[in-house]
């Protein structure tokens, strides 16, 4: 079904500052309906992994029954709650997810059996037209004790226009394992918004190993409920805007279980008149003891017209825990391009170098080495006119 | 005649807090290897970075010529393509860009020509199995990881690699093992008689130049080249320190 939205607010971030800061959330304008499917098949899926297609009905009823465990939310400076009403939340909101759940012509139930141990990595690939205005929901189930790492892609051709939303549900049960590796190389006019939630029970393990390398406006929001004890959450993303594009990104880990454990580390490359927003939330919530989260954001910035906005945030209901976030946001250091040039290596190569090894640092993580390749190809087409 | 590699001027350095290198004079020839001894705090490595072209240090006064070319304004990069290294005391980290891979991009800087892969693979494995370092450090991100005796070893290919005419090396022997300063002095040695590079030698140990051939010992205190000798001098500070030293570079500076 086909919808037009003229606004949406886009990841909202969990605790409000200063409005004047324009960065609590992102309004986003325009014309949405969908007007294209991206066929996804998987051919010859390893024994343990079943995917069907559910209906909007069934789909609300599963993520109904898998939704982290509903708890009075935390009321900030006794303004308002901090999080939009979403059962089980995500990164980019409620409003994203309305739409979503009116434009998707049926969500994807991706399942790993109990117990199944998959060590393939399964390949997702998304190819959008140029043109195309699409809307994707999935849900991804991974079984009692089950691990799989699974691979998504979404690119078009490199001057391609569209819009893309990826919408995904990430089901950990006890002692599940998802590495989830998201790599975005769209066209240079496309609107790309990439919205997770996952629910993580007892010792369950999320890896979250994301690329944003294209499109024109950028927006991603994760929402990661840990709420089993021992869970764990690893978050390496990395992003390159350039030229004059934008992007939003929101990812709050909320630990609510025991000896959770949150790392996340962003490395981002910004260019020309780029935009970036950029808020990372550690939220310990009563209940938290003995947690630890750690977020560090590296930022690189190659002209002088950049617009850059960084928000590590932690919020805290619970004494036992560890929480630590830092930020570097600057040029090239001195020091390393001193050693590049004892080498030869003049400032304008080095500091190409040092933006593809930043980006293929969070890339070394994707175990599939033509992807691995693509990326390299994609990051030299970047900074190409 | 010897031919004239590197010649410092009446060269003074200075950062923002103040003068680090009061008039320096040095000659150093083609496959020359000069050692340059120290107390610390001295300005050894100061006078490293400086005839590097760190733009941390400025130059305040003298010149500094280099293949008969002054290049006291040059930039680092620009020395080193004319053939001038830098070992350095503390290499840095670059996570996602592969030992191999910055090889390559520094050794197409240097010829401005397109690499022969076959050809630098084999002097790459060839080079690395000298200095006993695993295979597998070609693959891996630049000193990221890396014991600091691996991180020095990592500097030594590079100089073998890259092959400068003239090459610093700054403390290299530092924080080392017996093991590992044989290995690397290994390294050095090849690329002093093999390769017929010139040598400026910055320790306050004497461990390194054992198997070194050294025609010059310099001694500077407090930014001020107090004395010159032969390879004798080395062994002199070996036995009885810098004290005769300490204290002279006011007579010199006057």
């Amino acid at each position: 079904m086909a919808q037009t939205t003229k606004t949406m607010q886009v990841g909202r971030i969990p605790s409000l500052t200063w409005n004047k800061l324009k960065v609590n959330y992102s309004l986003l304008e325009g014309d949405f309906s969908v007007t294209a499917d991206v066929a996804t098949a998987f051919e010859g899926l390893p024994e343990g992994i079943s995917e069907r297609a559910l209906t909007g009905e069934e789909a609300e009823a599963f993520l109904s029954a898998h939704a982290p465990e509903e708890k009075q939310e935390a009321v900030i400076a006794g303004k308002e709650p901090i999080y939009h009403p979403q059962a089980f939340g995500t990164g980019l909101g409620k409003e994203v997810d309305d739409f979503v759940r009116a434009s998707a012509k049926s969500v994807s139930l991706f399942e790993v059996a109990e117990g199944a141990k998959i060590d393939t990595p399964i390949l997702w690939d998304m190819h959008f037209e140029d043109g195309a205005r699409a809307v994707t929901s999935q849900i991804i189930h991974v079984g009692e004790n089950a691990s799989l790492t699974l691979v998504m892609t979404s690119d078009s051709e490199k001057m391609a226009s569209g819009v893309s939303l990826i919408s995904t549900r990430v089901v950990l049960e006890r002692g599940a394992q998802l590495h989830l590796a998201k790599t975005q190389m769209l066209g240079r006019g496309f609107l790309s918004m990439d919205d997770l939630g996952a629910a993580l029970k007892d010792g369950a393990a999320l890896t979250l190993t994301q690329l944003e390398l294209g499109a024109e406006k950028t927006y991603v929001g994760t929402q990661a409920e840990l709420v089993g004890k021992a869970s764990r959450l690893a978050v390496n993303m990395g992003y390159l805007v350039t030229r004059r594009e934008n992007a939003w990104i929101n990812v709050n880990a909320v630990q609510r279980g025991k000896k959770t454990d949150v790392k996340m580390h962003f490395d981002g490359v910004l260019d020309g008149t780029a935009q970036k927003n950029f808020c990372g939330t550690i939220d310990f919530r009563k209940g938290s003891k003995g947690s630890k989260g750690n977020e560090q954001e590296n930022v690189l910035l190659l002209s002088d017209d950049i617009v850059n906005k960084t928000l590590p945030v932690i919020l805290c209901e619970e004494e036992d825990v560890e929480g630590r976030h830092g930020a570097s946001i600057g040029r090239l250091d001195e020091d390393m391009l001193f050693y590049m040039a004892a080498r030869g290596i003049d400032e304008k190569t080095a500091e190409q170098m040092m933006v593809r090894a930043r980006l293929r640092a969070v890339a070394s993580a994707i175990p599939v080495r033509s992807l691995r390749d693509r990326i390299r190809d994609f990051i030299e087409e970047a900074f190409e006119a | 005649m010897a031919e004239l590699l590197l010649k410092v001027q009446d060269l003074s350095a200075a950062i923002e807090e103040g003068e680090l290198l009061h008039h320096i004079n040095l000659d150093v020839n083609a496959g020359e290897t000069h050692v340059l001894m120290g107390p610390n705090g001295a300005g050894k490595s100061t006078l490293g970075y400086t005839l590097m072209g760190n733009p941390a240090y400025k130059v305040t006064g003298g010149k500094i010529f280099f293949d008969g070319e002054d290049v006291t304004a040059l930039s680092a990069d620009k020395r080193a393509r004319m053939g001038m290294f830098l070992s350095f005391q503390n290499p840095l980290e670059v996570p996602g860009l592969s030992l191999e891979s910055f090889l390559r991009n520094a050794i197409r800087q240097r010829t401005g020509k397109p690499l022969k892969i076959f050809q630098f693979k084999k002097e790459l494995e060839e080079t690395m199995a000298l200095l006993q370092m695993d295979p597998s450090y070609a693959d891996r991100d630049l000193n990221v990881g890396f014991s600091g005796g691996e991180k020095k070893k990592a500097e030594i290919l590079q100089l073998l690699m890259l092959r400068p005419k003239f090459a610093i090396l700054d403390e290299t022997d530092s924080g080392l093992d017996v093991d590992a300063v044989r290995t690397v002095s290994r390294g050095i040695e090849e690329y002093q008689k093999k390769r017929g590079g010139a040598l400026l030698v910055i320790t306050h140990s004497t461990k390194i130049l054992e198997s070194l051939h050294v025609d010059y010992t310099h001694v500077l205190v407090k930014g001020t080249m107090v004395t010159t000798g032969g390879p004798e001098l080395v062994d002199e500070i070996n036995a009885h320190g810098f004290e005769k030293y300490v204290g002279k570079e006011d007579s010199e500076k006057a």
